[in-house]
This record gives C-alpha cells, structure tokens and sequence, in this order.
C-alpha cells in the first residue's frame, strides 16, 4: 500500500529546530512559540492524501529592503569585529557590493558544514568578500568555531552578533542564512547551508 | 582571570586579546578608578561587568553593557567603564587569560598560542611551552600557577616558571559532558574556584595532588558569555563557602600571597555552603526596525532555528495523581499509529510509525513530547529507544502541564550515549543539572532501556535494568515524557506504571 505522510495535529508549541549555546536551557518551549509537529506514517491512508507541511509564522519587519531607500538603511548599522573589537560600518562592508554575509551559529551542524565549503570558496576567489555573522553563543565558541573550520583569511571578515542585533535587523530566524550582495549593492538571501551547486548560484550572483 | 598586580592596575579582562589592532591607543592607560584589592568575584556575563554576590545568587552590574567584553584586550576601571588597551602585534587571537606572579598578562587561546603581554608597553612574547591547546575557556593565578578546567571537566596546570603544562586528571564532582568553564577564580588561602557557563559556581580542592574534587558552592546566572575576575589576595566574597577552610594548599609565592593568607587564617570565619537560585540579569533585547531581504531563488538549505531564551511561567498547584495499592500498569505502548493521541509535542518533530515513536530534529535540545491523560507522583516511567547516529534521548517526569516545563526533571543520554545525566528545569524553566554517570558509548543504533522508579521526590535511575542513580526533586509528581536532544531518536516502546506509596501512605 502506498505510503503517503499526513498530518495528524498540530500541537503547541516550539520552533522545528532550536540551536543553541548551551546544555538543553534554550529550547524553545511552551505556548508562546510556534510550530512543533506530530505527524504519522499511515499505511492505511488512501492515495491522493495531500502530505501537510506546517510553516511557522514568521513577523517579518517593518521595512521591505526593495522600498525606496531601504537598501541603504538596512546596512546602515555597526557591527563589531570578532576579533578585535573594532567598529565595522555596515556602508562600508555592504556598500561596494559582492558580498556573501552568512549568519551562523556554532552548536549548529549545518554551519559547520556550510562554513567548509566558504571557506574553500573564500580561498579560491579573493574578488567576494565574505562576512561570518556569529550568533548565538559566546565569543569562546565563535572563536573556535573560526579556527576549527579555518576561517582565516584576507577576504573573511567576522562579526560578533552575540546580542543578536544584526540577526534581528534582517530577521534571520534559522542558521545558516546568507546574505547576498551584488557588485551593484543589492541585496538578496537565502537559508540555510549552502551546496556547492547553491554557492555557484549565489557566486554568480554577487561576483 | 584574576585582578593583578594588586591594587595598582585595573583589570585587565583578557579572555580574547586580538592579533590585529586595536583602536585604542595607549591612553587608555590614564582609565578611571582602580580596582581595590577586595573581596569581590567579578564576571563578564554577555557583555555586562557585575559584581557576584555569592550569598544571594545576584549581580550587581558595573558600568555600562558594552555588547560583549568577551573577546578583548580591555582595560576595565573600578565604575565598570572599558578602554581597550591598544595594539597588540604578532599574536593569534586569545580568549583565555590572566597575570602572572611576573606581571605580565598570560593569554591563550584556551592554552594554545600562549603569550605574556606587558600591559605597559605592549609588548608580546610567544611561550611555546605553555602552548597547549587543553580547552580551557579560562585560567587563574593560584599562588604563582594558572589553572583552568576544560568543557569535559578536566584540571589542567600551567606552571609559568617551570614552563610546564600538566593535566591533573579529572575533577571528581563536575559534570562530565561537555560544557564550558569560562570564569576561574582565585582567592587568598589558595582557593580555587571555577563558573560554568551553566551558573554553577564550584570550589576545587586537591587542585594540587592527582585528585581534585569539586564541590559546588554557589548559582549563578545561566549564560552564553562568561568570564571571571578576582583578587588573589582577597578573602572569598561574603557568604561563598572555603570548603577546605583557610590552610592554603599550596604555598604562597609572593611575599603580598603570604602575608594574604596569614590574615585570612586570623579572620577566617566558617561559612556554610549556601546556594541560592541565581537570579538572571536582565537581557537587553534587540531594537529597531526589521528589513525583509528578497529571497534569492537559488533555493533552500537545511538549518538550525533561532535560539529564544524566555522565562516560562511558573510551576502552580499540584494537580491529582494515580492513587494505587498494588503496581498498576496505566499505559504501556509498542508505539503503534494508534499511539499518535496520546501524545503532545511541546518541541521537536516527533512521527509516529512502523511501530516507533521519532524525534527527527538534530539540532533541538531537549525536543520534548508529553504523554497525556496520567498524572502521577509514585511510579516507574520506561523507555526503550535508539539513535541513528547519535543516542541522545531520554525521559521527562514531573511536567506539571503543556504551558511549562518550570520545576520539571529530565533523565537523558549526552555526549553521544555515552552519559546518563540528570537534572531539572527551576522556576524559570532554565535547565540546572545535578548529576551524572559515565555507562560507555553505546554502539550507534543499539537500543537503551531507560527507567525511573519514582516515589515522590525521590528518584532512582536505571539504565538497561541496572541502578546508576538517584536524586531528590524540588518538586513531585505530574505527567511524564520522552525527550532527545540534537539526535534522531526513535521510541520503540514504552510502559507507565503507578506504584503504591512506599510506606503505605498516600
């Protein structure tokens, strides 16, 4: 009998997939989060079954990046740099275009992975600026997560977003997320961890 | 770290010291009012300098929140205001550090690529002895030695005289999976004290022979960012315990560490161990307007969801439990489809099918599904499960509704299986651990039987048929769970069981 996958219920509760810096005290939990499935394998369910794919909700900003003038505002921050603490000019970082901006976190698996393959990219192609966005966790981890995937170079620049300002000025609410900066300053995204086929897409669009 | 060189200098809070340049030049050195050698213990925790208060399990906070002190090479006045302290040149990124008897500030990168600085002149000397990459997240001066404990709750010693590095061996009371120590303290007397990232305060004694022990002695807020600073010459903070009293183990090494534990021993008053429910600092939330970016269209990946730290509504009245006179088995399952009702998923994916009950999300922790319809306080809970790779799953008690997990306790496998821990969600819903067994690594697919045997507040664990535990719950009774943390877990069966009240009474 064909297999089909149907949605049982939808319960409270809970992103899909909370990463974390610590020891099981950040998961998200209770009532005021969103979208926790049950779903079931049925083998008795009929042909034609529509399989259901739950979405969290998303609020989304208060400012669309394609409204006139919005681009510059939204790279119009200051972030700081991992290592050693200086300001970086969001202008400045943004504003000359072919950037890759990904936004990672280390207790996620998907970064690390993600992080290998811009790294190998980073070394290949000096002409893309590639800014690694730390979140959500402590300098110690982002520190180690850089070394471990050897993200050193001329072309890489980290920035400690530990206080999550970054993340929430583009609502970014799942690691790994890129932010893509063309050679004309525009800006487009897309989650999670990138393929090499994904990162040749988002190449061609920045280079 | 610790304050050093005495009352002259400020702190400098070195858990990162950068390779490139600072922006700050040198006058930072004229920074504002110094640190008296005082008995305080002093803690970066994500970007706010505060003052612990042992006794109460509070902070008081210092200065501005300056985002994050936790990768720096600042100098930190007595108001809590920061300067860096300038350029620093040919040296790797450090985030462990603190001075020696020599003066110089000692910075690692959790011991590899050690370097001493002169915070006076900047300048930097490689130490290829001492350059060891151990994991510890941060280092203090113990009468002329730095120790640190790494995530796994190892003792390492690094003797800036003799140039060595040495692992002590384990630390007899931490916890054993992984987690960082990222604040180290040290005191007058010799002690030595570490915070772990997740609020625990610890005195380690033995420090010096082949078996140190730790002994957990305060609470402190739960935190991503964290690190420590003390006077060495100073007494421990009221109301924090000395657990082995104010004989130092170790001589002093300067004639101000002598003359330091001399007058500790004089005053010394006995202080017993209290600790208090740690009372987190406010977090200052993100501001500001939110841009949508337009999405790319080169597709999707896979990812991890945001981390959201919110207080959960306190634990209320205790509902009704299962009152039984002799064993009663109130629900036992093969994990069949039919199973689906009853059970709610608070976090995770959890599907049912082919006789399983699955968590598939490997980056939650502590994705949890409650079973509904029974609530009990004296009772065994079962579980039989599995990982796909990873065997992290495990068992909830004590969960008072769907709407919080506040006073709840979890029974799980960490690192890999190869731990069972134990521990409960307190009246904010953080998670505070309190014990731990090693039972070996299983081999990846291998099922595990794990069970609770419950009668009120006292709780005995077993791993497949085997007692490795106990612990004494804050609270009782309530409904019960599965849980698995960043694994694939599949359920394959399952047995509540109520169970007369020991003694006879109800």
């Amino acid at each position: 009998m064909k297999r089909t996958i149907a949605l049982l219920t939808v319960i409270v509760a809970a992103s899909s997939c909370s990463a974390v810096q610590g020891e099981q005290d950040e998961a998200n939990f209770g009532s005021e989060s969103d979208d926790a499935t049950v779903v079931v394998f049925d083998d008795d369910a009929v042909a034609g079954d529509t399989a259901v794919t739950t979405v969290p909700a998303v609020e989304v900003g208060s400012a669309s990046i394609d409204e006139d003038g919005a681009a510059s505002e939204a790279i119009d921050f200051v972030s700081t740099e991992l290592y050693s603490r200086s300001d970086i000019d969001g202008q400045a970082l943004f504003g000359g275009g072919s950037v890759i901006a990904t936004f990672v976190q280390p207790g996620c698996e998907f970064s690390s992975e993600h992080s290998d393959l811009l790294s190998e990219a980073a070394q290949a192609d000096d002409g893309v600026t590639y800014v690694f966005v730390h979140s959500g966790a402590d300098s110690e981890s982002f520190a180690q997560f850089v070394t471990e995937a050897e993200l050193d170079g001329d072309n890489i620049i980290h920035l400690d977003d530990n206080n999550g300002d970054l993340s929430y000025r583009f609502g970014i609410d799942e690691y790994p997320s890129t932010l893509l900066v063309d050679s004309d300053g525009q800006l487009s995204s897309t989650v999670g961890a990138l393929d090499s086929d994904r990162l040749g897409k988002a190449l061609a669009i920045v280079s | 770290m610790s304050i050093s060189r005495y009352i002259t200098r400020s702190i400098i809070a070195s858990t990162a010291i950068s390779m490139a340049v600072l922006p700050v030049s040198q006058s930072a050195s004229a920074a504002g009012e110094t640190f008296a050698c005082d008995p305080g213990f002093y803690q970066v925790i994500a970007g706010q300098f505060a003052e612990f208060d042992p006794g109460a399990g509070t902070y008081t906070r210092i200065g501005p929140d300056t985002d994050n002190y936790n990768a720096m090479g600042y100098r930190i006045d007595a108001t809590g205001n920061r300067t860096v302290v300038g350029s620093l040149g040919g040296m790797s990124s450090g985030y462990t550090g603190t001075f020696g008897d020599d003066g110089l500030l000692h910075v690692s990168r959790g011991g590899a690529d050690w370097y001493t600085i002169d915070v006076d002149t900047l300048e930097t000397t490689r130490i290829p002895e001492l350059s060891k990459g151990v994991g510890v997240a941060d280092i203090t001066n113990v009468n002329g030695v730095f120790y640190g404990v790494s995530s796994r709750g190892g003792l390492v010693r690094f003797d800036p005289t003799a140039l060595e590095v040495t692992q002590v061996g384990n630390v007899e009371g931490l916890p054993t999976y992984s987690g960082a120590f990222g604040a180290a303290w040290s005191t007058a007397g010799g002690n030595l004290y570490v915070g772990r990232n997740s609020g625990e305060i610890f005195q380690i004694t033995g420090y010096s022979t082949g078996n140190p022990v730790a002994t957990q002695v305060g609470s402190a807020p739960a935190t991503n960012s964290n690190d420590g600073a003390s006077c060495e010459l100073a007494p421990p903070p009221p109301g924090l315990a000395d657990v082995d009293g104010p004989e130092p183990e170790t001589e002093p090494s300067t004639p101000e560490g002598q003359a330091a534990a001399e007058e500790y021993e004089e005053n010394y008053e006995e202080t017993p161990i209290v600790i208090p429910e740690s009372q987190p600092m406010e977090e200052s939330e993100p501001s500001g307007p939110t841009y949508e970016v337009e999405d790319s269209g080169i597709g999707s990946g896979q990812a991890c969801g945001a981390t959201v730290l919110e207080d959960r509504p306190a634990r209320g009245p205790d509902g009704r439990f299962a009152v039984v006179s002799e064993p009663t088995v109130l629900y036992s399952t093969s994990f069949g489809a039919a199973d689906a009702a009853n059970w709610s998923a608070l976090s995770g994916t959890w599907e049912h099918g082919d006789d399983k009950f699955a968590q598939v999300e490997t980056c939650d922790f502590d994705a949890t599904a409650l079973l509904s319809g029974h609530t009990v306080n004296h009772f065994r809970w079962e579980a039989t499960f599995s990982g796909d790779s990873s065997n992290q799953g495990g068992l909830l008690i004590n969960q008072q509704s769907e709407e919080t997990r506040s006073g709840a306790t979890l029974i799980d496998l960490s690192d890999d299986g190869s731990i069972v821990r134990w521990g409960s969600y307190d009246d904010r819903g953080y998670y505070q651990y309190v014990g731990a067994e090693d039972i070996g690594t299983p081999a990846a697919g291998t099922e595990v039987t794990l069970a609770v045997e419950v009668n009120g507040s006292d709780v005995h664990i077993e791993v497949n048929g085997e007692r490795v535990g106990y612990l004494n719950t804050k609270y009782a009774g309530g409904h019960v769970g599965l849980v698995a943390t960043q694994s694939i877990i599949s359920f394959t069966s399952a047995t509540l069981t109520a169970l007369p009240v020991a003694g006879g009474a109800s």
